[in-house]
């Protein structure tokens, strides 16, 4: 017979990995940090950010968390309906922050910008990208959450789910905070 | 320190261990009150400190650091876990090699800068040694 691993043990591990993707982001910003004034004769943070959009973008993420939390709040009151609409919003803002970095990673390119035309810039595509990859394994893992939620419906499992989801989803708002000063705000000061 | 006491000093809430449920504590209030500190720190980063002149890198640091912490404390229940606190010691130990890959980067980074840019003349050059005068420097 198979044992399981109980929730203390899951939520654990996925804390302990939840830790070990902060020393890969901490290496990334590092590497940001001592290449981002390397722009090669091309334009720096000050001329490419468009702060207003970012600030958007960082207050769209900031509710996609908070809807996140009471996502949970809602599970724990067994409230189905109410674990749709948060998780279903959630996903909607996240969904719309991917968009709009990915319409600026676009604008970048487009404007001769790309990855390939500095070191400031590998790095800032690689250091953004990765936040931005994770960000599309959060909503994959959305999807994967409403098809059980609408197969199964709120059982206690999928309560516990949610709960891992939203120590993922908490997290990436964490890094992301970090980008939004590190990155952007002293970027183009 | 004790953080598990912070959220509910500053919410005024109860927070009460949830012992048959697995889901986290926190409470609507807990959740409003992150996310409002939140979006006061995001605002005040933006606005407030790009005008504050020399003081405004320092003022983006630390606004995103208490932001960091507000948001480990309200959304993540950091320190709010039974005993022992595993989650707490594992992050502790994140904190540490974040410091040391940052702050080692910058400083070796920083140092091998300043050498490129040390002028040397051909003077202190052969006095170190490091070129012999029979060779031609460009």
């Amino acid at each position: 017979m198979k044992k399981h691993d109980t929730h203390e043990q899951v939520s654990f591990g996925l804390w302990v990995y939840i830790m070990s993707d902060c020393i890969l982001f901490a290496s990334l910003f590092a590497a940001y940090a001592v290449l981002h004034t390397q722009t090669a004769g091309g334009a720096g943070g000050a001329e490419l950010f468009d702060r207003s959009f970012v600030l958007i973008e960082t207050l769209i993420l900031l509710t996609s968390s908070f809807t996140c939390g009471l996502a949970l709040l809602a599970a724990r009151a067994k409230n189905t309906v109410g674990v749709w609409l948060s998780l279903l919003a959630t996903f909607a803002l996240g969904a719309t922050f991917l968009g709009m970095e990915l319409s600026e990673f676009g604008m970048l390119v487009s404007e001769g910008h790309s990855w390939a035309a500095s070191a400031f810039l590998s790095s800032f595509f690689t250091l953004v990208g990765t936040h931005g990859l994770h960000i599309f394994v959060g909503l994959s893992w959305l999807i994967a959450l409403f098809i059980y939620l609408g197969i199964r419906g709120l059982t206690p499992k999928m309560s516990k789910r949610i709960v891992y989801f939203s120590l993922f989803w908490h997290f990436l708002d964490i890094v992301w905070i970090c980008l939004f000063s590190l990155v952007y705000l002293l970027g183009s000061l | 320190m004790d953080l598990s006491v912070l959220p509910r000093i500053l919410t005024w809430l109860p927070m009460t261990k949830h012992a048959h449920t697995d889901i986290p504590h926190g409470t609507l209030g807990s959740y409003v009150l992150g996310f409002a500190l939140s979006i006061f720190l995001t605002l005040l980063a933006f606005w407030v400190a790009p005008q504050l002149g020399t003081l405004a890198v320092p003022a983006i640091v630390i606004t995103a650091l208490i932001q960091l912490f507000v948001q480990l404390i309200f959304f993540l229940h950091l320190g709010s876990e039974s005993k022992p606190r595993w989650n707490l010691v594992i992050f502790s130990i994140t904190g540490l090699i974040i410091a040391i890959v940052i702050v080692g980067t910058l400083w070796i980074m920083s140092n091998l800068e300043h050498l490129h840019m040390m002028p040397l003349t051909t003077q202190e050059l052969y006095e170190d040694g490091m070129v012999s005068p029979a060779h031609e420097l460009h």
